[in-house]
Parts: structure tokens; sequence; C-alpha cells
């Protein structure tokens, strides 16, 4: 890729790369680092990007992905990525704006989990492309998607049509 | 009591889900990718670019070079009488020639 076609991209991309790694790690800084961090990987290395092997933007996002774990591992040495026995407990509806508690439930779940459901319902990538992005099989992806929502579905659920949330 | 609250449907789930946005990347970000040194042609260094020097650095490149300024010219001072200007006219054939024949100190007379 050339410079213009990498500046080009980061027109394309960029809300899309920051608001995934946002979203991932609650951090502006963090995201600005990590979105800073692929393009000038793309930079440093043009021929890098094959666009016969994958679409630029999931190229882009597994990037991020990849960053945002990295730095997750760093800060969280002794937590698995995805654990099955995650434990949930509803959020309290008045402790916050909707938006908010939102925010915090989907950051409270374990990393893989977390980006599949930012991936699926922000990014709206398919199944296919999400596996591409975390390098596993479209059934994992499925699962953690199911065990995603299925922990969300029980933290949240005080702020649904039923529970008395706003 | 919160233990036997129903889960939420897909639908709501999503519904909620959507109401958590996301900011967009800020504007500056684009100057920090695109304008670093190892994005540029290297010549542009040279109008663009900058050097920190530590002031003990600076400072003793200062003295040295007022050092450098100063001495030559205490060096090359004119003798006294000197006027700036030289003709012909202020050299004066030798009156007597008196040659001396120095020779080598192991050599006989």
């Amino acid at each position: 890729m050339t410079e213009p076609e990498i500046r080009a991209a980061y027109h394309a991309h960029k809300d899309s790369i920051y608001r995934f790694a946002w979203r991932m790690t609650g951090s502006a800084d963090a995201a600005g680092d990590i979105l800073q961090d692929c393009f000038l990987g793309l930079l440093r290395n043009p021929n890098g990007y094959d666009p016969a092997r994958a679409p630029l933007r999931p190229f882009l996002l597994a990037m991020a992905r990849n960053l945002a774990l990295k730095r997750w591992r760093a800060e969280q040495r002794w937590e698995a990525l995805d654990e099955e026995e995650f434990s949930v407990e509803p959020l309290e509806p008045g402790a916050g704006q909707t938006a908010e508690l939102v925010g915090r439930a989907v950051q409270s779940l374990p990393p893989l989990q977390r980006e599949a459901i930012i991936l699926f319902e922000y990014e709206d990538l398919s199944l296919e492309e999400i596996a591409r992005v975390a390098g596993a099989a479209v059934g994992t992806v499925k699962a953690r998607l199911h065990r995603a929502r299925e922990n969300l579905a029980r933290m949240l659920a005080p702020l649904g049509p039923s529970g008395g949330g706003r | 009591m919160k233990s036997d609250m129903e889960p939420l449907n897909d639908n709501d789930l999503r519904e909620l889900l959507r109401a958590w946005e996301a900011p967009g990347a800020p504007a500056d970000l684009e100057r920090r990718i695109f304008d670093r040194p190892g994005t540029r042609p290297w010549y542009a260094w040279l109008w663009r670019g900058s050097i920190r020097i530590p002031v003990p650095v600076f400072v003793l490149l200062v003295v040295m070079l007022a050092a450098l300024a100063y001495l030559p010219g205490k060096r090359r001072q004119a003798p006294a009488g000197f006027t700036g200007e030289v003709t012909l006219s202020d050299f004066q054939p030798v009156a007597e020639l008196k040659p001396r024949i120095i020779r080598r100190a192991y050599e006989s007379n």
C-alpha cells in the first residue's frame, strides 16, 4: 500500500477501529494508542496487508484486537481470557445512566466474550468475519457470543421493560 | 429477589446495547500518525527538525566559540608603530653581506 492509500484507509476506518478499541479497553488514551499503532504498523510495513487475503477493515480490527489483548494481558496476568464459569450479578438500575451501566456490563465480560459481542453488535461483523479477526473457529465464536449474551441478559435484567429500570 | 429476575430476551438486550455509544477518533490523531519523523523524507528534517542540547553543553560551546574568536586576534596583533600599509620603500638593501659557513661538528676543518 502507498502512503496515500494508507491515509485514505485511515479516513475510511478510523472511527470503526477507535470505537472498537474504546469499547474493549474503556480508555480514550488506550484507544488512541491502539489506533495509532495499527496505522504506524501499516506505514512501516506497507506490504504486510494483502488485499487478496482479506478486506482491510477486518485486518485492521484484528490488529487492534491483538493490541488490546496484549494490553489486557500486561495488566491482568492471572485472569483467564474467557471464563465459562464467569459469575454475574444484576446491576443496580439506580447506579448510573443506562448507557453507562450497559458499558460497565460489557466491559466486565471476559475479553474474548467482550470482543465477540462488540464485533457482532456494534461493528456489525458476521460470524465468519469475527472468526477471522479472533483467529478462532466459527463455532467457538458462536459459543463465546452465546455466553456473552447470557451474561449480559442477566446483568442488565433490571434495566429491561419488566425490570423497573430506565 | 434479584436472582429471580427474568433475563432479557434477545430483542430487549439488543436495544439496550445500542444505548452505549462510543466516540469517534480524535482529530489530532491523524497528525500524530502521519507527521511522525519516520513518515517524512529525510531532507524534511533540514527545515522542520530541531536538536535538543543540554544547557551545560550549550554553555561550553559558547565559551569555546568566544575563546576561538578572541585568541587568534590576540596572536595576530600588529607590532607597535605599524600603520597597516606596507610599501617597497619600507624595505632597505643589505648594507654589508657577511656570509658565515657553518660546518657539521664531526667534520675536520
